[in-house]
């Protein structure tokens, strides 16, 4: 299939009719259990097709893209299971509704009439107390309508996120499409990011607990111009990177760059979000390594970063896998006082998922008491015995702390191979299903093979960013281009490692698919900037060729800048 | 009239099931999913294109430069980095990929911690309460675990019963009972996309009805005399090993359960009462004199039956140290006596010197015979296991949801005399007896044929037999020896309301002594005390944690009994456990007579009267089609309605024709009645409509009444 702009727009018209499919089948589903899902919403998430095409026109047309088209395509691929999938968690009664047992117990009263209706005699209908013949089955009335206006779609987040992403879409490919804004980032980089630390620092001050404004992290697209400024000054260093002395680079070059990569994790750390902190990490690592090519820095660097990763994984491991090993647990703990609360549980959710932790624990203490302080008979019924307050610790683990990643995985269990059927499973159980963990919906309703979609998908984008960046004619677009697949190819794999166990859970959400918050306009910027690059890089193709085609052209080439 | 009786029997045939409707989001789901790895292709697709037609756009300096210069100009050496990166990127990808294919495809069979904490799954939480189980009946018809609508319109699953049967039904939490056996709701057993396009629903294997071997009325008679002790009653069908009751005190109640998590923890812990346990079939007890039966049984096979012995006051197997002597500190039992007296009064001399005779082998032949495990040594190979198979059920799941724990006792051909002296009375190392293993014992000569057979709780079955235990007049002359027992034995006095009856019956009293643990008052559990080990020269070597035991031991009463004689038609183990420590319970005289009530009850429910107490219950679901078929006339007064007052028996006597008619009329108008909503439970209609009833000699036909306590089947009189 050629790089075109018509194959494209027929691909994303096949994805328009595809999600119309699956938002017919979570129409039927929710039927059949007994509630009515939202016209309105289908119509409104149907329609956001609407300006997607009409910024791919924008892009062709008018700004004559060049580039590669496979990374804007896939991109709505995921959003689109994301917006499917958004819409089956948002119609579900149970969800989004703010008594949730007693939409739990119509769904069930429903399912169970139906079966009723269908199986029992009179006899068994007369023991029951109900009429001894079912009522007519023409009509299948829903008991519960979605109670969706078209004002709430007017006002919903949900209409104005995507908007919002497509115009900063558009916005981050202007500016990234223009020569002299990226001249003056390559410049001025070091004030760039200076100047993004300031509404950091505003939200640490603001913020507790690492979420702001319910569930959003607004400083998530502060990812962007800290990426523009690093790789601008990574390009003006590198070359003197390169020149080491016995190994090692000059002081004078090596420690202000140190400084500058560290000063975005302070943020992060004192916000909580480690999950943004492992994704810098692991982008600013890839950027050194693309950028410094000399092998002891290479394994200097790549070492450091393996001790502290153990440290501090060795520091949190749970107890009883420390005392397997000699000396460790003496290692161990003065990390262990050092790593906040939440590094330690989340350790422990990763290892030890199915254990509760010891009541003494010191991270776990704290919210154990707690719950047994709000639920006063489970107070009483521990403090009767030991092996009482096992039992009752194990239930307060698994409905509190290790609640989420607990069902979870039993979605993805539950989902088996193809899944079962959309609208069929029960994701609603795991709560924020629709940001966090919706890849965990997904493999719950679409099974394995929905899962190695957006596992696909995600390898895809990054193998066009990849391209994207081999083919850039200079340094500073070239770990642009890498930083920004980087992010979003990382962000997926951490994402979806921390909810299949691959890794920790940390609290980040997956690329495009995840509608919540910040994180759309931010992937779709990224988008736009990729996007951009991948422009020029046609462009300047397409200059070198017409170059190379004078054969009396002795203007040497300055392949890298 | 028999005409509009006709037209108002008839029930409305059930609805056709409809395709399922999950069908169409499935086969749409599937549509979905390969439209989008459609499209993901195509991507791929052009991605790969953009391989294999690369244009010289990647910058590589001129080559008229040498070579280094060539090398530090160019970004070919930055690209092989991406290039690295990108495919260590997919590799990772795929590993990660790899933990969700893990957690899909084998973590539910292989993962064992998985398995266990399957029950917090809330989605199976969801799926027990949207599917609808089948019903349970027992064996007259009657529900015993059912759906209700409430008030609110809230569906729920009824126990008519609760803590009768909360032992065999289980709940959601803990091991399985029943419920969880014949309907187990886990989330795996829900079909996935592909098995629901095949057609395979969650509710093919739900819905079906069981009719269970139990009988509502004996079951709460059993409840009821239990009431305020600690123990258990299992009672059996001996000519076929349908169980007819079975009961664990103290019980729960499952209705607390069902909701309430903390209600359940709380009866797990509690140690000291351990209401979760089910005494009949997991809890072992001291057979006591009970045990002697299985000798007599070992003598007779061996034809060894006509051993004699001469006592005055005790029995000293040389070599052991020890005389053995009956109750009363001498002889119950004195002179010359023979197996006969010897099990009439009791003898713990004579059944002593029988085993040490018969010797271990025959006996553990013979145990094996009728269910116990006889092992030649007490290594702990093997011993407390669960023995499921020993059911014949329909199932692998049902044997394992009551499947007892197996009895055991140590025999074999090197038992030594001073083991044997013991086991004879059933001390010693035969001191591991399930009430149910009690039970099935007496079956074995209650049973026409000498046959042990097979227990089974669920009424269509076919009756299997587990071993041919004695002969048939080796099982009536047992029989008759066992009658003895109530006639001058040691339960003479508890089966004076049983003689009165007129019923002849047999049984054997056992009274055992346990050791009992401590309870420490602050756990609840049993306490510990360290034993630290010395060697001679006092050195400790080690040290171990040991239970503490009382010293006074805890006295339990047994009582094993069949009735009637010539041709019974229960058997049963009462088992009473003590008390508590220093205070006596004697199988004489507390065991026994709650059997006598028990004998009593069945009598009056008509187990005895000539074979009306065989399986009165529907075969097949509840859900079948019911055809009408005539009856004979009529005219005697069934039995049961002995309990209803005179007005209602002398109407009840009314010849068969008429009753009917009457019954009809009256069903119809309250069917009209309820159609337009009116409920009608009145107990006055409710007697009158019961007591229109057939007698029992109709085992196929009964009535369904608005109440559904009897049944409209299809099978004619006989």
């Amino acid at each position: 299939m050629r790089n075109r702009f018509s194959s494209h727009v027929l691909l994303l018209l096949a994805l328009v009719v595809v999600e119309v499919v699956g938002y017919y089948a979570i129409y039927r589903a929710a039927m059949i259990r007994g509630y009515g899902t939202s016209v309105i919403g289908a119509a409104r998430d149907l329609l956001m097709y609407f300006p997607i095409i009409v910024m791919a026109l924008w892009v062709s047309a008018f700004r004559k893209f060049k580039g590669n088209w496979v990374l804007f395509t896939t991109a709505i691929l995921l959003f689109s299971v994301g917006l499917l999938i958004q819409y089956r968690l948002y119609s579900d009664p149970e969800y989004n509704a703010r008594n949730k047992a007693a939409a739990r117990q119509e769904k069930t009263d429903t399912l169970r009439m139906r079966y009723i209706n269908q199986n029992y005699d009179a006899n068994k209908r007369q023991l029951m107390g109900l009429p001894p013949t079912p009522p007519p089955v023409e009509q299948e009335a829903p008991v519960r309508e979605s109670g969706y206006t078209l004002a709430n779609a007017i006002t919903s987040s949900y209409t104005w996120i995507p908007v919002f992403s497509l115009i900063a879409f558009a916005l981050a490919f202007s500016f990234c499409a223009n020569d002299r804004f990226l001249s003056w980032i390559q410049r001025n980089s070091f004030i760039v990011v200076l100047l993004t630390l300031i509404p950091l620092g505003v939200a640490i001050v603001s913020s507790s607990a690492g979420k702001a404004v319910g569930n959003t992290t607004p400083w998530e697209p502060a990812k962007v111009p800290f990426l523009l400024g690093f790789a601008g000054i990574l390009t003006a260093r590198y070359k003197d990177l390169a020149r080491t002395y016995w190994g090692i680079p000059r002081a004078r070059d090596i420690i202000p760059l140190i400084v500058m990569a560290a000063i975005p994790f302070i943020p992060f750390f004192a916000l909580k979000d480690f999950g943004q902190m492992l994704i810098f990490s692991g982008a600013y690592a890839t950027l050194y390594l693309v950028a410094v090519r000399r092998w002891p820095q290479l394994l200097v660097f790549v070492g450091s970063v393996f001790l502290v990763i153990s440290i501090l994984v060795v520091g949190a491991l749970p107890r009883d896998i420390q005392a397997k090993f000699p000396m460790i647990p003496t290692l161990a703990r003065p990390v262990q006082h050092a790593l906040p609360a939440r590094i330690q549980q989340r350790f422990h959710l990763w290892l030890d998922g199915f254990d509760p932790p010891s009541p003494e624990e010191s991270w776990w203490k704290k919210d154990f008491d707690e719950a047994l302080a709000k639920d006063p008979r489970m107070k009483e019924l521990a403090e009767e015995s030991e092996a009482m307050k096992k039992s009752v610790n194990t239930d307060i683990w698994f409905d509190k702390l290790a609640f989420q990643p607990a069902q979870a995985i039993f979605g993805i269990a539950s989902g088996k191979t193809t899944g079962r059927g959309l609208g069929l499973g029960f994701p609603e159980v795991i709560p924020i299903a629709d940001s966090d963990y919706v890849y965990a919906a997904v493999a719950e309703e679409m099974g394995l093979l929905g899962g190695g979609l957006v596992v696909l998908a995600i390898i895809i984008f990054v193998i066009a960013g990849i391209r994207t960046s081999i083919d850039a004619r200079d340094m500073f677009t070239k770990l642009c281009a890498a930083g920004l697949t980087a992010f979003i190819g990382i962000q997926a794999l951490v994402n979806i490692g921390g909810i299949t166990r691959a890794l920790p859970m940390t609290g980040i959400t997956l690329p495009f698919v995840s509608h919540g918050g910040f994180s759309l306009i931010t992937s779709f910027a990224m988008l736009g900037m990729l996007m951009a690059f991948s422009h020029r890089n046609a462009q300047d193709a397409r200059a070198v060729r017409t170059i190379a085609r004078e054969p009396e052209s002795t203007i040497p080439l300055e392949a890298v800048e | 009239m028999t005409s509009l009786a006709f037209v108002l029997f008839q029930s409305p045939t059930p609805l056709q099931p409809a395709a399922p409707p999950e069908k169409l989001p499935a086969w749409l789901t599937l549509i979905y999913i390969s439209g989008m790895a459609l499209v993901g292709l195509l991507l791929l697709l052009s991605i790969a294109r953009a391989w294999f037609s690369r244009a010289p756009s990647a910058p590589t300096a001129p080559s008229s430069l040498p070579k280094d210069l060539r090398k530090r100009l160019g970004a070919t050496t930055t690209n092989r980095g991406l290039r690295a990166w990108r495919w260590l990127f997919a590799a990772a990808a795929i590993f990660i990929f790899g933990f969700h294919v893990y957690w899909a495809r084998y973590a539910a069979d292989q993962n064992p911690k998985f398995q266990e904490l399957n029950y917090k799954d809330l989605r199976n939480r969801r799926l027990s309460e949207s599917t609808l189980r089948g019903w349970i009946y027992d064996r007259k018809g009657r529900p015993l675990a059912l759906y209700r609508r409430d008030n609110n319109g809230d569906i729920d699953r009824e126990y008519p019963m609760d803590s009768a049967l909360a032992h065999i039904f289980g709940s959601d939490r803990g091991e399985p009972g029943l419920e969880r056996a014949l309907f187990g709701t886990e989330s795996g057993v829900v079909p996935e996309v592909w098995q629901i396009i095949k057609g395979q629903t969650v509710e093919q294997k739900l819905n079906k009805d069981y009719t269970l071997t139990i009988d509502q009325d004996l079951q709460q008679a059993v409840v009821d005399q239990l009431k305020g002790n600690h123990g258990a009653v299992v009672m059996f069908n001996p000519q076929t090993g349908e169980v007819l009751a079975m009961y664990s005190n103290p019980s729960y109640s499952l209705k607390q359960v069902q909701d309430d998590e903390a209600a359940w923890l709380k009866l797990n812990n509690d140690r000291k009462e351990r209401p979760l346990l089910n005494r009949a079939l997991n809890e072992y007890y001291v057979p006591g004199s009970t045990f002697k039966t299985l000798m007599m049984y070992t003598a007779f096979r061996n034809n060894m039956q006509s051993t004699r012995f001469t006592t005055s006051g005790g029995f000293t197997p040389p070599g052991c140290g020890r005389t053995i002597t009956d109750d009363n500190g001498g002889c119950e039992a004195c002179g010359n006596i023979g197996i006969d007296v010897a099990y009439q009064k009791s003898s713990n001399i004579y059944f002593s010197y029988l085993a040490t005779q018969l010797g271990g082998s025959k006996i553990q032949e013979t145990a094996k015979l009728v269910g116990l495990g006889a092992y030649d040594s007490v290594s702990g190979e093997g011993q407390g296991r669960r023995e499921p198979e020993i059911w014949n059920a329909s199932s692998k799941a049902i044997q394992n949801a009551i499947g007892p724990t197996e009895s055991w006792l140590k025999a074999g051909p090197h038992s030594t005399r001073c083991e044997l002296m013991y086991e004879g009375y059933g001390q010693g190392y035969a001191s591991q007896m399930t009430p149910f293993q009690m039970a099935m014992l007496i079956s074995v000569a209650a049973n026409l044929e000498g046959r042990l057979m097979k227990p089974k709780i669920e009424a269509d079955r076919a009756p299997e037999m587990f071993a041919q235990v004695l002969t048939r007049d080796q099982a009536a002359q047992i029989r008759g020896i066992m009658n003895m027992v109530t006639e001058g034995g040691t339960a003479n006095a508890a089966m004076t309301p049983v003689k009165a009856a007129g019923i002849r019956s047999g049984g054997k009293t056992g009274t055992a002594q346990k050791a009992v643990p401590v309870i420490d008052p602050r756990t609840g559990e049993p306490m510990k005390k360290t034993v630290v080990e010395k060697d001679f020269k006092g050195k400790i070597i080690g040290q171990h944690e040991e239970i503490v035991f009382n010293e006074k031991l805890r006295s339990d009463a047994w009582y094993l009994s069949f009735a009637p004689l010539d041709k019974p038609a229960i058997a049963m183990a009462v088992l009473l456990e003590g008390p508590g420590p220093g205070i006596s319970f004697y199988g004489g005289k507390n065991a026994a007579p709650i059997a006598a009530q028990l004998i009593l009850k069945a009598k009056d429910l008509g187990y005895f009267g000539g074979g009306a107490s065989q399986g009165k219950s529907t075969a097949g679901s509840a859900t079948g089609k019911e055809k009408k078929q005539v009856m004979g006339a009529r005219e005697r007064t069934p039995k049961a309605f002995a309990n209803f007052s005179p007005a209602l028996r002398a109407v009840s006597a009314l010849p068969w024709e008429l009753s009917r008619g009457l019954y009809a009329t009256l069903k119809g108008l309250r069917n009209r009645l309820v159609a337009t909503g009116i409920d009608l439970r009145t107990p006055s209609e409710f007697a009158l409509l019961k007591m229109t009833f057939v007698p029992r000699r109709c085992p196929g036909l009964k009535f369904a009444n608005a109440f559904g306590v009897y049944r409209l089947t299809s099978s004619p009189c006989l």
